[in-house]
């Protein structure tokens, strides 16, 4: 019996043996290949080089935006919680810890550390006292970073036991062994304190960390911007930050194409708002790659870099912050803004003025632009042979048919139409010429759409086309429409466009913010004679007419007042002026419009323009 | 019956050649891990290879000693031997050393005594003095003195906790009991209980962390979503991980002494002691394994024919103790390090590093040495039928 239970038990064991060399039989050959790879894949990886974002510079080559290095300060909560204590006895040292007796009973944080039981070495014979040391301090970085103690102790007061409470929260009801590493993971977390600490305060953590036991500093990529910019450059320039959702929803498929996607994410600084946001792509540069071999023991063998990371390029802006600087100052303070631009190319040299928060610049919003538009009607009505003659039209003033005019003018030619403004000359030319051709050119000028040129809410020109398309136009739209009232809504950047093209022989330009973004030159869309004779209306208007008291003469200016009625009976009005100097060679379009102003345009944009056009002059002489 | 004398030329040596052969592999892969081992690491300052020779030498003598000592004398004593080893048991929960958060040891200064390695031989002594003239054992009733026996220290591993030795204890009175001629269907209906009551131990008995490796290796843990704890088990269950991986990355010829990425890296925990496994595997692939493999057969096999050749029956249930002591302590080991089973702190009979492991083994090959070397008496019953 005994020898065949024997065979029996040898046979067991033998089953178990046979199953365990299949069992590693099946390992080492079927499994051998995919190990191995695992294991030689830790011998090597690939590391992304991270690119730097480029800077933002101005026309005058001043930096406007560029990545620098911040300081922050955090803090854990178990090193907050931290004291250390010297005995007056003997001078030993201890540290002590909040312990986290009772936790889970409650979500209330223990009381700072208390001192440790009696100093038990010899020399003190165990009845000295300990208090607390140097290190125990940490409010000594108060000052170092301008606030004060009080309120930097309630700072990380709170620190401390929002950390506790969090760590409570997400150890209570598990069991014990793990209740403890949780615990100990998230009490040494460590969490944002404070942002931009400032360089001081940060070496002072880097270099002595064991005099503030809990806080560290860290260092990152910080998007400085220039001292004292204004707020329309800001807008302008935009905001950068980590890639929030919804970006995230909507620019999904160009980061794929990126091959940028999860954790890589999360390291990079995205441009949200402005140029930052349209250049983004170009700003951002792109990844290198570094191939890093290590040893079995970890220890970092060699390293080559397969592809060099490309920083991203500097983008040089057509904008000059001194221009802009001088915009604000003409400006003044009122509602409004200013458009300044380059006639030959189109580049935008000043685009100043803050509106509401949350609403758009005004130099880019929509508005009801007024009798600036008789400039486009004018030439409509002169390249189509339809402007009326003088002794044509008759003005009488206030009772003038449909619209009435400021004064009476008789019966003006073009010329003194435009000096003047009249808005009877206006009115029947709108009515003559009809929508058709107006909206024509508005294309051909690209006055009928906004341009995108990355500052937010920008507006004007859509309505046209609505009118054109979904209802009858009547007389008085078309009268209307002739001297700029009523549906048509433009921007400064449109009229300024328009004036643009005025003033550099009849080309389109479509504006621009960065240096070489422009649209290719387009060829004139007007006859020149056209242009002469609405030019020498625009000179007019400074001579003699509407602007001749703004002290535009002495620039040698020409341009169009506006007075745009917005809101009835309130006796403002969006006061406009648009022109270009010097008139027989034009090198700068100014675009003024102050909203609900209590002047006219040419009494009130108008010596905006004034003062603007004296600044520009003297950056164009420190330029050359 | 103690004036017996012992006879040299009757010593197995097919027994004692397969023992030298797994000491003789054990060292060089010892060896081998301290060449491998990176500047600073604890392979460098401890010479595990020297220490680990000192033990053969150690468990050599201890054998001698044992092999002078006829068999029949230690199981007449076997009682007194339980009951020290009992007591040596007890004393660890007061002077014991606690180690990662059991209580196992006993420090002696030069060395630390795990008494539960001893016991294993006690219960082995104990059962077959108990049962060599019995035939009780063939009934029920006559089941509940052996497990009694086999439970008391059982009982006291387990509270240590040693979860892995003391489930060691079942398997050798099982086998024990069977070879002796006790009914299978009553071994099957006591293993039956057992099974009905495991649950009971599971949520009773066991400590957080053995739960958890049994989760682990049963890989889902039901009613575990928390994230947070399956981060855990999965840190758990790297171990067990690494392991597989320098298993399988040994290959069929394996990477050569010294040369294998997991032991050069150290990626494998305690692979000196429980884990020795993983370096054979990797380092000489399924050559090496197939070699270790056999010779742990030719080793079980011959002591196999010791207890046949044997006439007395203590001295085949002793034989048969020790067989299934090694046996199984070498399945469950191996077993683990290739993701069979659960880890447990159980070293590889002969191969890992340790003391008290290294000693037992001889000492447990010594007796089965005894009983061959001594024929001893025909009692008229060499054979429980």
């Amino acid at each position: 019996l005994f020898e065949n239970r024997m065979r029996w038990i040898l046979a067991g064991f033998g089953c178990l043996g046979l199953l365990f060399l299949c069992r590693v039989f099946f390992l080492q050959t079927y499994e051998a290949g995919e190990a191995r790879r695992a294991l030689e894949g830790r011998l090597t990886a690939e590391i992304l080089l991270p690119p730097r974002r480029g800077s933002i510079v101005d026309a005058d080559g001043a930096v406007l935006a560029r990545d620098e290095v911040g300081y922050d300060l955090t803090a854990d909560p178990f090193g907050l919680g931290a004291m250390e204590w010297e005995c007056e006895g003997c001078g030993r040292v201890t540290r002590t810890y909040e312990s986290d007796a009772g936790a889970g009973a409650t979500t209330e944080a223990p009381g700072p550390a208390a001192p440790p039981s009696p100093c038990t070495s010899g020399a003190c014979g165990g009845r000295a006292r300990w208090v607390p040391t140097y290190a125990s301090d940490r409010l000594a970085l108060a000052g170092l970073l301008g606030v004060p103690e009080e309120v930097f102790a309630a700072e990380l007061d709170r620190a401390r036991l929002l950390g506790w409470e969090e760590a409570r929260k997400a150890a209570t009801g598990r069991d014990e062994r793990w209740r403890r590493q949780v615990l100990r993971d998230r009490l040494t977390r460590v969490r944002p304190l404070r942002k931009d600490v400032g360089r001081e305060a940060a070496m002072e953590v880097f270099l002595n960390p064991e005099r503030y036991p809990g806080l560290h500093a860290e260092a990152r990529a910080h998007r400085a911007r220039a001292e004292g910019l204004d707020g329309a450059t800001l807008r302008i320039l935009g905001t950068t930050g980590p890639l929030l959702k919804e970006d995230l929803d909507e620019r999904r498929e160009d980061l794929e194409r990126e091959g940028l996607s999860g954790a890589l994410l999360a390291r990079i600084v995205f441009g949200r708002s402005g140029l930052e946001r349209i250049f983004d792509r170009e700003l951002r540069g792109d990844f290198g790659l570094e191939r890093r071999e290590r040893d079995i023991y970890g220890r970092s063998k060699s390293r080559e870099v397969l592809e060099p990371a490309r920083d991203g390029p500097d983008l040089r802006l057509t904008l000059s912050t001194r221009l802009q600087a001088a915009a604000e100052a003409a400006l003044a303070g009122r509602k409004g803004g200013l458009l300044a631009m380059d006639p030959r190319t189109g580049a935008i040299l000043a685009l100043a003025g803050v509106g509401e928060d949350g609403e758009p610049l005004p130099a880019v919003a929509g508005l009801v632009p007024g009798s600036v538009v008789k400039a486009l009607t004018a030439l409509v009505a002169v390249e189509n042979g339809l402007a009326p003659a003088a002794g044509e039209v008759e003005c009488r003033g206030k009772d003038s048919k449909p619209i009435s005019c400021e004064h009476e003018h008789g019966a003006p030619g073009l010329v003194v139409a435009l000096g003047d403004s009249c808005n009877a000359y206006f009115a029947a030319t709108g009515i003559r010429v009809g929508v058709r051709p107006m909206r024509d050119f508005a294309r051909r000028l690209h006055l009928d759409e906004p341009y995108g040129i990355g500052i937010p809410l920008e507006g004007g020109g859509t309505e046209w086309s609505q009118r054109v398309y979904r209802a009858p136009w009547t007389r008085t739209d078309m009268a209307n429409l002739g001297i700029g009232q009523g549906k048509i809504v433009l921007s400064a950047l449109q009229v300024g466009s328009l004036f643009c093209a005025i003033a550099n022989g009849g080309r389109p330009v479509k504006p621009f913010l960065v240096e070489g973004r422009g649209a290719p030159a387009e060829a004139p869309a007007f006859l020149l004679e056209t242009l002469a004779e609405v030019r020498a209306g625009l000179e007019a208007t400074v001579r003699t007419g509407t602007a001749s008291e703004a002290g535009l003469g002495r620039f040698r200016a020409a341009g169009k007042t506006g007075t745009a009625e917005v809101k009835k009976g309130t006796g403002t009005w969006n006061a406009w002026f648009a022109g270009y100097a010097p008139a027989e060679d034009p090198r700068v379009v100014v675009v003024v419009v102050l909203l609900d102003s209590p002047r006219s345009g040419g009494h009130a944009a108008a010596p905006v323009v004034a003062e603007f056009l004296a600044a520009f002059e003297e950056w164009e002489r420190s330029r050359r | 019956v103690t004036a017996e004398p012992l006879r040299l030329h009757r010593i197995d040596l097919r027994v004692a050649g397969s023992v030298a052969a797994l000491a003789i592999l054990g060292y060089v892969l010892q060896c081998s891990i301290r060449a491998a081992a990176p500047e600073g690491a604890v392979e460098r300052t401890i010479d595990f290879a020297r220490s680990q020779l000192t033990w053969y030498v150690v468990g050599t003598l201890v054998a001698f000693l044992v092999l002078m000592v006829p068999y029949r004398t230690l199981l007449d004593n076997a009682y007194v031997l339980y009951f020290l080893g009992l007591a040596l048991l007890a004393s660890v929960f007061v002077v014991g050393t606690t180690v990662n958060g059991a209580r196992r040891w006993i420090d002696l200064g030069p060395a630390m005594v795990q008494p539960s390695e001893i016991m294993k031989i006690g219960v082995v002594l104990v059962l077959a003095r108990y049962i060599r003239f019995r035939d009780d054992q063939k009934t029920l009733p006559g089941l509940a003195t052996p497990f009694l026996l086999t439970a008391i220290p059982m009982a006291l591993i387990f509270r240590q906790p040693d979860l892995g030795t003391a489930l060691l204890f079942l398997p050798v009175l099982f086998a024990v009991l069977f070879a002796s001629g006790a009914r299978p269907r009553h071994l099957l209906a006591v293993a039956a209980m057992g099974v009905v009551f495991a649950p009971v131990v599971y949520f009773v008995a066991l400590k957080d962390y053995q739960r958890e490796r049994v989760r682990t290796f049963l890989t889902f843990s039901p009613g575990e979503t928390d994230p947070e704890a399956r981060r855990m088990l999965r840190q758990e269950g790297w171990q067990t991980n690494q392991s597989r991986l320098a298993v399988a990355s040994g290959g069929l010829a394996g990477a050569g002494l010294g040369q294998g990425i997991q032991n050069r890296s150290g990626a494998v925990p305690e692979h000196q002691t429980d884990f020795i496994f993983t370096v054979l595997a990797e380092e000489t692939g399924f050559a090496g394994v197939c070699l270790m493999t056999g010779i742990y057969g030719l080793l079980f096999v011959s002591l196999a024919s010791i207890a046949r050749r044997c006439r007395d029956p203590a001295g085949k249930l002793l034989v048969t103790g020790v067989i299934t002591i090694l046996a199984f302590q070498a399945y469950v080991n191996l077993a683990m390090t290739v993701g069979l089973g659960p880890v447990k702190g159980v070293p590889l009979p002969f191969l890992s590093y340790g003391g008290s492991t290294t000693i037992t083994s001889f000492t447990a090959v010594a007796l089965a040495l005894n009983v061959g070397a001594r024929p001893g008496f025909d009692f008229g019953r060499s054979d429980f039928g």
